[in-house]
């Protein structure tokens, strides 16, 4: 029954706030030295679907944190229902009608489907949750979302990343909102889900709400959105209706240069002879596809997967972060299977390197600083008789901090005090400073700005040609332009499933995109 | 400047604290008492350099009080019923230590148990195996060359300014900051502490160090229990009670942080120290009991927040 219709309609809405508009003027904020937003005028119509795009570290979430309440903005103010709008937290937004559902899924995972949905709003009789009555709205959600297999009295850790996130989304509808906001929700979903929610959404336009749609998949926003706002370095670059626009103007007020002339020029190097490193049929699980992969001296492989592709666990799995059913691989001379297991100590120790995609929680030791995050993998570098020679310690660190251009006030600053790009600079300086010849990185420009990007680009590429026989890259990622103008062949994990590698070219980024989606096979 | 300032907040504290009481009663500020700070502050103290290790770890040892109470009457036992010599005695009581740290820190890491259930349950163990060894009752121990170390000094020693055990206790402090911040074995029990995920993707090997940290720990705590023994001439089962609690307080007076990654030894010291100092000031002036307990409490608190407004303002919330 309710499947049919749409899952807030019936909730009482205040007839002000329908009719009002969104307006800020000026919003700006500031961390530390770091202007995240500068001077953002928005005005938002009913009944219209807005797309905000632009690269990571553009101030896209952060300028959703301010609308949503999770954070307050310096400078400018705001209006809703033609009144102010000052809210202080998530919960004041909601109490407004506005509401937001995060990318990085902030779900409880040890309770029920249920239970998250109306998490901070729970339907009570006498400050008794109503279990019955929540399970039964959690049923007509999941329905709406065509989804009715995901039970509401299900644990919602015990559920898959895709159906995570339709959980994710249904809080959103569970709530009674008039501005949606919707950070990347079809990251993990499939082709089917990502158009039935895309319905959906429309439905919430004929009904006069107001939807902002964030995503970095162009396809998407063509698809969805009336208008499309692109943000770049915490400004707004382009404001237009979606049908006066192109995809090559959108992009290029994104990042703001060409494409072509962000990542260093390289040539290729051949793929004959002998493999650097090679993986064989490494399959995480009983029955998950078996992967394969060769890489050649001096090359930059890269797997472009979306979240929750598993192309993370599987690059884990090779670093000994994560273990594996069956398979194996040849690095330096030796093999690495299940009888002889890959360990983080042993394989720095044999010149492998890892960057983590979670830099605050596994890239980086917050409480200690530059030199020492720097050093982590290789204090005995540094060791002559088990003591540290801090000196030369400092000096090396130095060294790193020019080939990375790290602005930082010393090699002793602690590590927490620096900005997103400058930590990840350190996470990659790790490895450089080690010695390794094999990097393996997961998402190594995530959510930092375009300038320290183009830095580490260079890092990478002069890291690479000052010896390219016995160095290579393996990068695993969901930033496309990025493996795109970095990698010599590119493969495309989907399910957990690797793809072949092909030349980098001979595929547009389109074309990916669908592989990645699931759609060619 | 500001982790300058941080170094220095305990210290401060203590200044202030010791000269309040110095400027209500002037006898505070006498040699005697300063021996007698010595003498109390060293049992606790050095069970706190081994905890501080632990918590810098990112981890917690509720059991170090029980332990102080079995090592001290281990030692007892060894003197009094097996007779040992003294000296042998007390390594017998140390390594007995050792171990059960060690096994504090291989139930931890290898069962992956979490070191507050790990230690509550070991701290019932160990209580419970020091009353079974003692017969539930104090032993009695005569005088030996153990007994010196927190003996009043005699006058022709006074130059010596504090008693053998306080000495000890800083030689160690100093051995044990060294190590911390001096080897690649200390850096990597920082790490550690500041991130689990990160130092094992790092390839530092965690289990092994955390278990070395809960034995080196276990050590400590058996000092201490030496000390226990000499400072009252008995081993008693049902003796340090609730001292861990008073551990742990020395080490966060001192800047250590729960949540690891952060600690000093000399913070550590300072915060025992200061919490003999109004123990022993209250004594003096005869101050009710409850107000050393609300003044200490009051103190944690203040050291606490402190170091939190401390960090939210150093920390840029980038996202």
């Amino acid at each position: 029954m309710l499947s049919l219709h749409l899952p807030s309609e019936g909730l009482p809405l205040k007839p002000a706030v329908v009719r009002s508009p969104f307006i800020a003027r000026g919003l700006g904020k500031t961390f530390g030295t770091q202007q995240v937003l500068d001077q953002i005028d928005l005005r938002l119509s009913k009944g219209r679907i807005y797309a905000i795009v632009g690269e990571n570290g553009a101030g896209k979430s952060s300028l959703m944190k301010i609308l949503s309440g999770a954070m307050e903005p310096d400078r400018g103010t705001m209006e809703w229902c033609a009144k102010p709008y000052e809210p202080k937290n998530p919960a004041q937004a909601l109490s407004h009608g506005i509401a937001m559902v995060y990318q990085e899924l902030s779900l409880a995972l040890d309770l029920s489907v249920a239970e998250n949905l109306f998490l901070g709003n729970e339907i009570s009789r006498g400050g008794i949750i109503s279990a019955s009555l929540q399970k039964r709205r959690t049923k007509e959600i999941l329905e709406a979302l065509n989804h009715s297999e995901v039970l509401p009295h299900l644990k919602v850790g015990d559920l898959s990343p895709g159906a995570r996130q339709l959980v994710e989304i249904g809080r959103a509808l569970a709530l009674k909102c008039d501005l949606l906001i919707l950070d990347e929700p079809t990251s993990s979903l499939n082709q089917q889900d990502c158009s039935h929610l895309f319905e959906l959404l429309r439905k919430f336009r004929i009904q006069g709400k107001t939807i902002i749609y964030i995503s970095h998949f162009l396809e998407e926003v063509e698809a969805i959105a009336d208008e499309v706002i692109v943000l770049r370095d915490g400004k707004i670059t382009l404001q237009s209706q979606m049908s006066s626009t192109t995809r090559q103007e959108i992009l290029r007020h994104m990042v703001g240069r060409e494409i072509n002339q962000f990542f260093p020029h390289r040539t290729r190097p051949a793929t004959g002879g002998p493999p650097l490193f090679s993986v064989q049929d490494l399959a995480l699980q009983v029955g998950a596809p078996k992967n394969s992969l060769q890489l050649y001296p001096g090359e930059i492989l890269g797997i472009f997967g979306l979240v929750g592709s598993g192309r993370t666990p599987w690059l884990r799995a090779i670093f000994g972060l994560e273990s594996f059913h069956s398979g194996n691989f040849l690095w330096d001379g030796r093999r690495f299977d299940t009888d002889n297991r890959p360990r983080p100590e042993e394989l720095w120790h044999r010149k492998m390197g890892f960057v983590s995609e979670d830099r605050r929680h596994e890239g980086l030791a917050a409480t200690m600083s530059l030199e020492e995050n720097m050093a982590l993998s290789h204090f005995d570098q540094y060791a002559s008789h088990q003591m540290l020679d801090r000196p030369r310690l400092t000096e090396r660190c130095n060294t790193m901090m020019q080939q990375l251009r790290l602005a930082a006030q010393g090699s002793k600053q602690n590590i927490d005090t620096l900005s997103g790009g400058n930590q990840q600079k350190v996470a990659l300086g790790r490895l450089l400073d080690q010695g390794s010849r094999l990097w393996l990185l997961d998402e190594p420009t995530r959510g930092i700005d375009v300038a320290a990007k183009a830095d580490i680009y260079q890092g990478l590429h002069q890291w690479l040609a000052a010896a390219p026989q016995e160095r290579g890259i393996l990068m695993v990622g969901s930033y496309l332009p990025e493996l795109m103008g970095l990698c010599d062949r590119i493969a495309v994990m989907v399910q957990g499933r690797l793809g072949p590698f092909y030349p980098q070219g001979e595929r547009g980024e389109a074309q990916l995109i669908s592989e990645a989606l699931g759609e060619a096979s | 400047m500001k982790e300058s300032l941080k170094k220095l907040a305990p210290f401060l504290a203590l200044a202030i604290v010791f000269l309040g009481f110095t400027i209500y009663n002037p006898n505070m500020a006498s040699l005697v008492v300063l021996e007698k700070l010595g003498q109390q502050t060293v049992i606790v103290g050095i069970a706190a350099l081994g905890m501080t290790l632990i918590i810098i770890s990112g981890g917690i040892d509720l059991s170090a009080g029980s332990l102080i109470a079995l090592t001290s009457v281990i030692m007892a036992q060894a003197i009094t019923q097996w007779h040992f010599p003294a000296g042998l005695a007390a390594l017998l009581g140390i390594t007995a230590g050792l171990l059960a740290g060690w096994i504090n820190g291989f139930l931890i890491t290898r069962l992956k148990m979490v070191p507050f259930i790990v230690t509550l349950g070991t701290l019932l163990l160990y209580r419970g195996l020091a009353k079974a060894l003692a017969h539930s009752t104090q032993i009695k121990v005569p005088a030996t060359i153990l007994s010196d170390f927190l003996a009043a000094l005699p006058p022709e020693r006074s130059w010596q300014l504090l008693p053998p055990g306080a000495w000890l206790m800083l030689l160690l402090a100093a051995l044990t900051a060294f190590l911390l911040t001096n080897t690649p074995w200390g850096r990597h029990v920082v790490a550690i502490g500041s991130n689990e995920a990160t130092a094992h993707l790092c390839g530092i090997h965690v289990k092994r160090i955390k278990i070395m940290v809960y034995s080196l720990g276990g050590f400590f705590t058996g000092l201490a229990g030496l000390m226990q023994l000499s400072y009252q001439e008995q081993g008693d089962p049902i003796g340090a009670e609730a001292y861990e609690l008073d551990i742990i307080a020395a080490v966060v007076i001192g800047g250590g942080s729960l949540s690891g990654g952060q600690g000093s030894m000399l913070g550590t010291l300072l915060g025992a120290a200061l919490m003999t100092v109004i123990r022993f000031g209250c004594q003096l002036n005869g101050f009710p009991p409850w107000v050393t307990q609300m003044a200490t409490g009051t103190i944690i608190i203040i050291a606490v927040a402190i170091d939190q407004l401390r960090r939210h303002r150093l920390r840029p919330q980038l996202s």
